[in-house]
């Protein structure tokens, strides 16, 4: 009995391979055949190179089952044919055989995109288990994207607004483009970028962001571009620029209306040809990648102001996403509170179980110019300042202050006011007398003015409580009235 | 191991500030985890339960590190050390011989769950 099941094992071992291609690429000098004719003993054809460029073109020949690469070829042929792979099907699995069990090593292989390390000289029984597991896991993946659902890389809402958004993003990301998108600061810009790579065929390559805001134009250019060994005093190595080391993959320009004219000049040279020189070097590097810029500016005075090149934004705003500000989904924040409590409880062993209707009416009432940013970081701090399981009213009382004073400093626009449609009348009568008793040297003459009596004005600036007292500047002792 | 017992996922522990542990527990949703928001968490950790490797966030300080390793030698020497760094950042020239290896940001998909899984298979 026991012999008839070894049996089985040993034949289905033969076939197990179907005569798919394994690419074993080592120098001739590395004792790789024991992987050679393990493969070929379980039924997998073997293509043996020896050299980068042989395993490129082997690769590039037909479909591969997997590709068994020596780190005897060194760091930059791995680096090749690890990423040629990927390119050509992200679910080939590439085992480096590695010459030691260095840490390191392993980290290196891994950096580089292989699927598993195995060091040489390997064992028939342990190769035959890690191959079959990522064969096994290849199989499953194979043509799975990820579903891009509410939720998805922290994505939350489910508003038209934001259902809006997912639905470009899941018809962008199918394709290999350039994208621009537009919105307001914390409106989730880099959360989008990060999805569309995620979820498009340069998802097994890396992501890079890079925020053009934060540096100046010289290190910029070094940061994207690279630089040669003695570019300048301190170039002391070669460098890869992010160009290169997102290649394959996807860069993010956040911010990009902040970088210099000269620099966008050069980044529309990248997209037009692929293809750019390191700082203080003569060679084209050729690049394939996909470039996702962001900016919160407005797109018109950007680009008369000269921030933004026009030749760069037509490049760009083919593909567009704009994000909509927080105050125009709104029905988005109570399912934003509960992930940004859930986050907070998950990171800081928090016990909050949610906040009082009266808090949420406060949160709803806000205009959130710092959008899901802001909400964000008022939550955390009132969920770390609460006393209780429940976050009440009080956690946001800065809040609505804050609130009277945006409107009352930011709505009137000389001698208007500006009401958001959606205002009740009792909104647009405080706004109206906040507004008044700013323009006008006493509390008499504004109450003159409103066309009230200097008590009815008095009763309702208390009805309208001390937030909006502390809201309103210090008026002189003789303008008291 | 007893027949029809689940084989558990080897228990890491992952040293970095609160704050930068979330990206770290995402990609290594695979595993078991224990995080630890100082070295001395890490310590008590180390002394509690069986981890197999540590992990530490880009963001903790090269000196958690070099606490780290000294908290290992102590308590259970030999499991290796995985550093997520900045692209930029110095590398103590000591850490590698340690069997510490170390990650630069950014990184591919998965490339710190591959690297846990690869070099707790050199163990295996």
């Amino acid at each position: 009995m026991q012999d008839r099941h070894r049996c089985r094992i040993v034949l289905r071992n033969r076939t197990w391979g179907g005569g798919r291609r394994c690419v074993v690429v080592a120098p001739r000098a590395a004792r790789v055949e024991v992987v050679s004719s393990v493969l070929a003993s379980v039924g997998f054809r073997i293509d043996r190179t020896t050299t980068e460029a042989a395993a490129l073109s082997t690769l590039e020949r037909g479909p591969v089952a997997a590709a068994f690469v020596a780190q005897a070829m060194g760091p930059l042929a791995l680096g090749t044919i690890v990423a040629r792979a990927a390119q050509l099907d992200p679910e080939i699995p590439v085992i480096v055989l590695g010459s030691s069990s260095a840490v390191q090593d392993v980290v290196d292989a891994m950096q580089h995109g292989a699927a598993d390390y195995l060091p040489l000289p390997v064992d028939r029984d342990l190769l035959l288990s890690r191959a079959r597991a990522l064969l096994d896991r290849a199989a499953a993946a194979a043509g799975a994207a990820p579903s891009l659902q509410p939720g998805f890389m922290g994505i939350v809402g489910s508003s038209p607004a934001i259902r809006r958004v997912l639905e470009s993003v899941e018809k962008i990301s199918r394709y290999k483009t350039n994208v621009l998108i537009l919105g307001e600061s914390g409106t989730g810009k880099e959360i989008i970028a990060r999805a569309l790579h995620a979820k498009g065929p340069r998802r097994q390559h890396l992501f890079v962001p890079l925020n053009c805001a934060t540096l100046g134009k010289e290190i910029l250019e070094n940061e994207l571009f690279g630089h040669e060994k003695g570019a300048f005093t301190g170039a002391n190595e070669r460098k890869k620029g992010l160009f290169e080391l997102a290649d394959g993959g996807t860069l993010f320009l956040d911010e990009i209306a902040e970088m210099d004219p000269g620099t966008q000049a050069k980044l529309l040279r990248v997209l037009e040809r692929n293809e750019f020189r390191r700082v203080g070097g003569t060679a084209k590097v050729k690049v394939d990648l996909s470039v996702i810029a962001a900016t919160n500016r407005d797109l018109p005075d950007a680009l008369s102001a000269g921030k933004l090149r026009e030749d760069l934004y037509y490049r760009l705003k083919v593909v567009t996403i704009a994000l909509p500000p927080l105050r125009e989904r709104k029905e988005d924040i109570p399912a934003l509170i509960e992930a940004f409590i859930a986050d907070f409880n998950r990171r800081h062993g928090g016990k909050i179980h949610g906040i009082s209707p009266q808090a949420l009416k406060l949160i709803m009432e806000y205009p959130w110019p710092g959008n899901v940013r802001e909400l964000k970081n008022a939550i955390e701090s009132a969920a770390i300042l609460a006393g209780r399981e429940t976050i009440g009213p009080e956690a946001f009382a800065e809040l609505a202050a804050a609130r009277h004073g945006t409107e009352t400093r930011t709505v009137p626009q000389g001698d208007a006011v500006l009401l958001a449609v959606g205002s009740t009348i009792a909104d647009a009568e405080r706004e109206l007398i906040l507004a008044t008793l700013r323009r006008r040297p006493t509390r008499a003459e504004a109450a003159r003015v409103l066309g009230l009596g200097l008590r009815t004005l008095y009763t309702k600036l208390l009805g309208y409580g001390a937030e909006t007292a502390r809201a309103l500047p210090e008026l002189p002792a003789r303008r008291r009235a | 191991m007893a027949k029809g017992t689940p084989r558990r996922s080897p228990l890491l522990l992952v040293l970095g500030p609160a704050a930068d542990l979330d990206e770290v527990r995402r990609e290594l949703a695979s595993f078991e985890l224990v995080t630890a928001p100082s070295t001395a968490a890490a310590a008590s950790a180390l002394r509690a339960s069986p981890i197999e490797a540590a992990v530490v966030s880009a963001e903790a300080p090269t000196a958690w590190i070099v606490e780290l390793l000294a908290a290992i030698d102590r308590i259970r020497p030999g499991i290796p050390v995985l550093a997520v760094r900045h692209r930029n950042a110095e590398e103590s020239p000591g850490w590698r011989a340690r069997g510490v290896g170390v990650l630069r940001q950014p990184l591919l998909p998965d490339a710190l769950a591959r690297s846990v899984s690869a070099v707790l298979g050199l163990r295996s």
